[in-house]
This record gives structure tokens, C-alpha cells and sequence, in this order.
């Protein structure tokens, strides 16, 4: 065997021999590979045809289930084994779209088919995107049962995971382990803002109660204070408005600054216009004045005119444009103060042109 | 003595052609295998939780669509519609006419209702005369800006001027965008803070079905030489810059769709007025700028299919773009050659830079050397015939095997051509690609470096046969102009 290998290996290495070896090999790993992906194709394609034909036969019997015209055990009759994952994609996307008593049903099947059972299983599975979609799809059918194990799953090593069941908690509403879950997210440092808000949004404004005290927390993530302040704007949470405010002076940083000072313009609260007005004028961060004057433009206080005057001459062509607009929003006066800018020359002169152009088109920010 | 030493060079350089292809063709081979580790890990990641509602979020960032137009008459206006189909919160398309002597603008002015209106510019960037902004009655976040003509580069640089948001995208005006290409595009710039850069893939829309500005049938195009570069596209595009972006050495997005922070563009001085491989240039300035400054920063490339262009379907205007291409490879590269090499500059400098300088910007004279010096060493009996033939057909089939990879990972990632004679055409095309048409765009390239080296800068004519189906309304297949 050794002899015939060296022998083997003696008549390769020549090197016109190397060449026609390497042809063959190339030639026929082409020809595998195309070999390979037209069979793939043509499996999928029949796979695609069977599954089209299947559900047009799951949908007809889930209907009939939705009516209580057909059992869960009718509709397990349905669906084979191979065909389950299919077979939960297209319930999940029923799911996706319809809420209420139509959907509460639909989960029960999921329930009384064992498939719920099924996924709960696989949350234990090895291969990591066997337990996200397992995670995910009890988010989706809100699958009480599921509450303890996604629990557990917060602290799993693997951010997907855990997001996923932070997210699918929040899907299920499970508000008895919100605290948790709040917890978890402002201390993975891994997930985006717009992810983290996301989640908690789910809760409902409810959740703005909870976050308010993490505000004063020295060791929060600073990303996590941003989703705080920006989520207390957005939900409007007028209880916050004090903290806030004392943050706003109490921090050096220019862009917690400016998420307080949009937080504030979303809240709309007058009681703010005078500390906000301060910042109409910081000397830093140009996004510092420029939430500043979109705030005073939003709360549309008649004395905040002065500011928003004075800011047509900003430095930075953002904060112009969001003074003249803020002008616009204060009616009347604002509009006039606007004309009368517009005749003159320089910088405070051509934004208000501009913006007196687009207000006048019907262009709205 | 002459002809031994010219006998000794035949044979020495034959070996260095025969060590390079070996390195040229492994380096590819790693990064496709690369490139389709990092797309399936995408797909399972794009079919978990993260986007589903991210953009039910009040936060988000908005974005400056940037088109610049120069005599795009037949396709501006699809272009347009598909852009206020996106699906993004918040976004504004800024379309820069720069000084067409067509009828462009009269065609935006007459299909989305534009006015004058006075605009207050602020030149950051340097950038010929703005003659006049428009904006449109029916459509809040469309600015045409009107100016000189100045190219390509000089009109981004007045589009990011009237540009309003922190991030920029910049498009051709011959591509059409999937609805939520903004969504996939800026996600790597929610997930990191430090993504100041961006891509997507590119496709090729020629033989597709555009109807009012989407994409709503997918079929390869009827020409051979736009079959040809379906196959390169799959090849460049989606293996290529993936793998790059694994290894974060990913040097070129493409003009024809990139994404920035607007800030860094600014700080690193906008787009260099006259290169005409503005996109790449950007990039590599971007790169030797952050690292310079030792600022942390990442530059991602995105593999969802994303935006759709039409490419040239005549063997005299695809030799125009490839002759461009590589001359703004080598502009972009010798602007920014002081990488090469230096570790201070990281991956850049110690593999993107050496990996673009040697294997496409002096590659493909290589290449074409190596034929002329194979057949003279043939001819001479240095090298032997049969040896000869064999390594050609060696180097052939390892070309087609890049290729049906490439054909092979995009069936098993994100499959757009739906039918089963989609794929046999492209293997098809894979193996024809082999025997004439990389030779062909070999001599261009090499055209195109001795054009670089005479000091040729400009872009040359392209013609565009649009979208249309002749009677303007922006409907209908691609098909060839009567």
C-alpha cells in the first residue's frame, strides 16, 4: 500500500502530471458543484410546489378550526411531522396580523397540537438558531407556559439568545419579571438602542414608571441612560420632567444633553421652556442648540419668539432651519418676525427666505 | 547571449505568472468561502428578532439620498419614483442635476411638480456653482438642486452642501432600490456606533420586469455580454466585498449605492473632484484619515440584494466603464499608496492595500503579459506545448470554478433568479466567461492603466436605454432600444 502510494505520488509531482491532476480535480469539483446546487433547486422548487399545495389545505382546515367547525386533532390529521416547521411559519404569519380573540385561538391550537410542547423543548437544543426560532415563535403565540424558561434565558451568554427572549417576553407582556428584563437590558452592552427600545415599547407606557429610577443609577450604561431619557420623551412621562430637568444641568455631556432636551420638546410641558431657552445659546455641541430650538418651536410659547430670533443667526445651518421652522409653529408672530427677517441679508436673512418658501409650498418637518 | 538571457526571462517570468495565479486564485477561493459563512450567518440573523419593528422607534436616523444626474433623461424619473417608494421613517432625496445639457431637469420639473425656491447653502464642501434649488409641491423630501456641470464627484459634494440629515447615501441615478434597502443599509449603523461607511449588492436589472419604479419580475438579461457580467457580479460583488468585510479590509462600496456619516465625509474633505473613481478614493481617504487619528470605525458592506442598475449591453460601452473602473482603481490606490505596507494602518495597510495593488490594479497586466510571454516561450521551445495547453485549461476551469461557487453560494443564500433555466444559463455563462470575455476585459483594464499612466482623467459617454417601454411612462421589461 505504501509502495504503491510513493509510486502514486512519484507520478503526480511531475509536473505536466500535477497539471492533468489538477484539471481532474477541478473539472470534476465543477461539475459537482453545479451538480449540487441544481439539485438543490430542484428540491426546493418540488418542496416549494408541496408546501403551496399543503397550505392551501392547513388554511382551509385552521379556519375551520377558528370556527369551531374542526378540532385541534382534525388539524394535527393535516400536518406531518416533516411539514411542521412550514406548517408554524404559516400560523406565525396568520399571527403576525390579527390580535385579539382570533389570535388567542390560534395559540390555543398551537397548545392543544403539542406544538408549543415542542418548542419549549427545543429551547434546550444545541444548535443555537434551533433555540432563537424556538424563543422567537413562543413570543409570538404568546405562550405563557414559556414565561419561566425565557426567564432563564435572559442571562444566556449568547446576546441573540437572550434579546430574542427579552423580546419575546415583552411579545408575551410577562410584566411580573419586567423589572428582570429592564435590568438585562441596560446591562448588555452588546445591543443596539433602537433594540433595547423596541423591547420595552412592547410593554405599553406602563413601562415608563420603571424606568424613571434607573435615571440616578451612577453605573448605568450610558447607552442605556440614552434609551431611558429618549423612551421618558417619547411616552410623554410628565413625572419625569423634574429629574430631567436636573440632569439636563447636572451633566457635562453634550449628546445626554440634547436626548433631555428632546425628551423635553416631545413632552411639550411649558414648565420647561424656561430652562430649555438656556440652551438656545450653549456655546458647544451645535446638536445641543439644535434640540434646544426644536423643543421651543414644539412647546410654542409666545416668549420663547426672542430665542428662536436670536438662533436665526446660529453658526450651523441646522439649527437656523429648526429656529425658523420653530418660528412658523408660534403662529403668527413667529411668521411676521419671519417676513421681517427675510428682507434682510446674511445668514438669518436666507434661512428665513427658505423657510418662509417651504411653509408657503406647504413643505412640512 | 541577448537570446539566452531572454530565454532564462521567458522561463523565469512564466514561473513568477504561474505563483501568482496559484496566490491570486487561493486568495479568492479563502475569501468566497469566507464571504459565505458571514451571508448564511446574516440570513439566520435577518430571520431573527432584531428588525421587525425597529423603525416603529422614534429614533432613528435619518438619511440624505443623494442622486446625481448628468444627462440621465431616459431614467431619472423611474429613478425618482422608486426612491419615494422607500420604506424608511425619515429620509430626503436630494437629485443633483450637474449642468445636463439633456432634458432632465424639465422632466423632474414636469413629473413632481418642482418650484424655485430660495436655499440657503452652506459650501462645506467645494463644489461648482449652484444656479438653483428646487423643491416639489407634491413631495415634501425631494430637493433638485440645478448647477454647473462639474462630475460626478463635484455634485455629491452639492448634494451633501443641501443635504439635511447625519447620514448620506449616495446612488446612481440608472439604479432602482428595493423598498427597504435604507432599513438593511443603516442597521450596521444602529448596531455599532463606530460604522461611518457602508455598501450593498448591486444587481444587474437588464432583462427584469420595472414596473412603476420596482423591480416585480426577475429574469437574466437577453444579451450575452450583460449574462457575462451577471456571472462577474455574483463573482466580485457578492463574494468578493463580503469576505472583505469579514476581515474588515473591505477598501470599495460602489458609487452606484454607499452609505456615510456625513461628518466623516466632511472632516476628510467630501469627494476628490477630479478622480473618476470618486467611490473608492472616498474609502480608501476614509480608512488612512480614521486610522491616522487612531479613531475607532468600521466600514460594512451589507450582502442583501439591494439596488438594481443596468449595465452596458454594447462591447463599446462596457469598455468605456471598465476602462473608468480601473482608472479610478489606480487613482485611488496611488492617491493613498502611502498605506501600502504600513502597519500603522493595520489591516488596510498590511493586506487590503497590497491585496487591490497586486491583484487587480497590476493584475490584470500580469495576466496579459503572461499570455504573450507563454506563447513566446511556446514558440522558442522553452516551454514545453503540451505543458503548456494543460495549464491553460487548468487556469480555465479554475476560473469557472470561482465562478459556478459564486453561482453555487447565491443559489444557497438568497436565490433571486426564481427559475431552473436561470441557473443553467449561468453556468452556462460561467464556463463562456473563461474563453474570450475575461480576455477581452484583460485588455481593457490593461488599456485603461496605460490610459492612467497618459494622464487620462475623464468619464466618457455612456448611453442609457432606461426603463421605458418607449412611451415615457416608466413601465415595462428592459429591452434593447430599436
Amino acid at each position: 500500500m505504501v509502495a504503491f502510494l510513493d509510486g502514486a505520488l512519484r507520478l503526480i509531482l511531475q509536473p505536466l502530471h500535477l497539471l492533468i491532476f489538477a484539471i481532474v480535480v477541478l473539472a470534476f469539483v465543477t461539475v459537482l458543484f453545479s451538480a449540487l446546487v441544481l439539485f438543490h433547486r430542484l428540491w426546493m422548487t418540488r418542496l416549494d410546489a408541496h408546501r403551496g399545495r399543503m397550505q392551501e389545505q392547513w388554511i382551509g382546515v385552521v379556519f375551520r378550526y377558528m370556527s369551531d367547525k374542526a378540532s385541534a386533532a382534525d388539524v394535527a390529521r393535516m400536518v406531518r411531522l416533516e411539514d411542521l416547521d412550514a406548517f408554524t411559519d404559516m400560523v406565525v404569519h396568520l399571527i403576525e396580523s390579527i390580535d385579539g380573540e382570533d389570535r388567542e385561538r390560534l395559540t390555543r391550537l398551537f397548545e392543544e397540537m403539542g406544538i408549543v410542547s415542542h418548542y419549549l423543548t427545543r429551547l434546550g437544543d444545541r444548535n443555537r438558531w434551533l433555540r432563537i426560532y424556538a424563543v422567537h415563535f413562543l413570543g409570538m403565540v404568546r405562550a405563557r407556559a414559556a414565561v419561566p424558561a425565557l426567564v432563564s434565558l435572559l442571562e444566556d451568554r449568547d446576546d441573540v439568545v437572550a434579546f430574542a427572549a427579552a423580546q419575546s417576553l415583552s411579545q408575551i407582556r410577562d410584566r411580573e419579571h419586567l423589572g428582570q428584563i429592564v435590568d438585562v437590558l441596560t446591562r448588555r452592552e452588546n445591543w443596539s438602542e433602537g433594540a433595547v427600545a423596541e423591547i420595552l415599547l412592547e410593554f405599553g407606557p406602563d413601562v415608563a414608571g420603571g424606568l424613571l429610577p434607573l435615571l440616578r443609577q451612577p453605573d448605568l450604561l450610558e447607552k442605556s441612560r440614552f434609551v431611558v431619557v429618549d423612551l421618558l420623551g417619547y411616552l410623554r412621562h410628565l413625572p419625569a420632567l423634574p429629574t430631567l430637568v436636573c440632569l439636563l444641568d447636572e451633566t457635562a455631556a453634550p449628546e445626554l444633553k440634547a436626548r433631555i432636551l428632546r425628551a423635553l420638546g416631545r413632552m411639550a410641558s411649558p414648565e420647561a421652556t424656561a430652562i430649555i431657552e438656556r440652551y438656545a445659546n450653549y456655546p458647544g455641541d451645535p446638536v445641543v442648540r439644535l434640540e434646544a430650538v426644536r423643543a421651543l418651536g414644539l412647546i410654542g410659547q409666545e416668549e420663547s419668539l426672542e430665542h428662536l430670533r436670536e438662533a436665526l443667526q446660529d453658526g450651523d445651518w441646522n439649527v437656523r432651519h429648526e429656529s425658523a421652522w420653530g418660528l412658523i409653529h408660534l403662529g403668527q408672530p413667529g411668521i411676521a418676525e419671519l417676513r421681517e427677517r427675510a428682507s434682510a441679508d446674511g445668514q438669518a436673512g436666507a434661512i428665513s427666505r427658505q423657510v418662509l418658501a417651504e411653509y408657503e409650498i406647504g413643505i412640512t418637518t | 547571449m541577448l537570446f539566452s538571457s531572454l530565454l532564462d526571462f521567458i522561463v523565469a517570468f512564466n514561473w513568477f505568472v504561474f505563483g501568482y495565479f496559484v496566490v491570486f486564485h487561493v486568495a479568492y477561493l479563502a475569501l468566497t468561502f469566507l464571504s459565505f459563512f458571514c451571508i448564511l450567518r446574516y440570513r439566520r440573523e435577518l430571520r431573527s428578532v432584531f428588525l421587525r419593528n425597529t423603525f416603529r422607534w422614534a429614533f432613528y436616523r435619518p438619511v440624505s439620498v443623494l442622486v446625481p444626474a448628468y444627462n440621465e433623461q431616459t431614467m431619472i424619473v423611474d429613478n425618482v419614483q422608486s426612491l419615494l417608494q422607500l420604506e424608511y421613517p425619515e429620509y430626503e432625496i436630494v437629485v443633483i442635476n450637474d449642468g445636463s445639457t439633456d432634458s432632465t431637469l424639465q422632466r423632474l420639473v414636469e413629473a413632481f411638480q418642482l418650484v424655485a425656491a430660495p436655499y440657503d447653502v452652506v459650501y462645506r464642501l467645494a463644489s461648482r456653482k449652484i444656479r438653483q434649488v428646487y423643491v416639489s409641491r407634491r413631495f415634501s423630501n425631494l430637493t433638485v438642486v440645478d448647477k454647473t456641470n462639474g462630475g460626478k464627484a463635484d455634485a455629491l459634494n452639492a448634494g451633501i452642501n443641501v443635504s439635511r440629515f447625519p447620514l448620506i447615501c449616495s446612488i446612481d441615478a440608472d439604479c432602482m432600490l428595493e423598498r427597504d434597502c435604507l432599513l438593511k443599509v443603516v442597521r450596521p449603523f444602529l448596531r455599532d456606533v463606530h460604522t461611518v461607511a457602508g455598501g450593498g449588492i448591486i444587481r444587474i436589472a437588464n432583462g427584469c420586469t420595472i414596473e412603476h419604479g420596482q423591480n416585480t419580475a426577475i429574469d437574466l438579461p437577453t444579451s450575452h455580454l450583460a449574462r457575462f457580467q451577471v456571472v462577474e457580479y455574483l463573482r466580485s460583488f457578492l463574494f468578493g466585498r463580503v469576505g472583505l468585510d469579514a476581515i474588515n479590509a473591505l477598501m470599495i462600496t460602489s458609487g452606484a449605492f454607499s452609505i456615510y456619516k456625513k461628518e466623516v465625509v466632511v472632516e476628510c474633505g467630501g469627494y476628490r473632484r477630479d478622480s473618476v473613481g470618486e467611490d473608492m478614493e472616498l474609502i480608501c481617504r476614509i480608512h488612512r484619515f480614521m486610522r491616522s487619528n487612531k479613531r475607532k470605525y468600521r466600514i460594512t458592506f451589507v450582502p442583501d440584494p439591494i439596488c438594481w442598475t443596468e449595465v452596458p449591453e454594447s462591447v463599446k460601452m462596457l469598455a468605456r466603464q471598465r476602462n473608468r473602473w480601473q482608472r479610478g482603481l489606480i487613482d485611488a490606490l496611488m492617491s493613498n499608496r502611502g498605506m501600502l505596507l504600513n502597519p500603522r494602518y493595520g489591516v488596510i495597510g498590511l493586506f487590503g492595500m497590497p491585496f487591490f495593488m497586486f491583484f487587480e490594479m497590476i493584475g490584470p497586466i500580469i495576466e496579459v503579459t503572461g499570455y504573450v510571454v507563454f506563447a513566446l516561450g511556446c514558440v522558442l521551445g522553452v516551454v514545453d506545448g503540451t505543458f503548456a495547453l494543460m495549464f491553460l485549461v487548468a487556469a480555465t476551469l479554475l476560473g469557472v470554478v470561482l465562478s459556478v461557487t459564486a453561482i453555487c453560494l447565491e443559489e444557497l443564500s438568497f436565490r433571486p433568479y426564481p427559475r431552473v433555466r436561470h441557473l443553467l444559463m449561468l453556468f452556462v455563462y460561467a464556463i463562456l466567461e473563461q474563453c474570450g470575455y475575461r480576455q477581452m476585459h484583460m485588455l481593457w483594464r490593461v488599456k485603461a492603466s496605460f490610459d492612467y499612466m497618459r494622464g487620462k482623467r475623464t468619464w466618457g459617454d455612456m448611453h442609457r436605454r432606461g426603463f421605458e417601454n418607449g412611451n415615457g411612462n416608466g413601465n415595462g421589461k428592459l429591452v434593447k432600444a430599436a
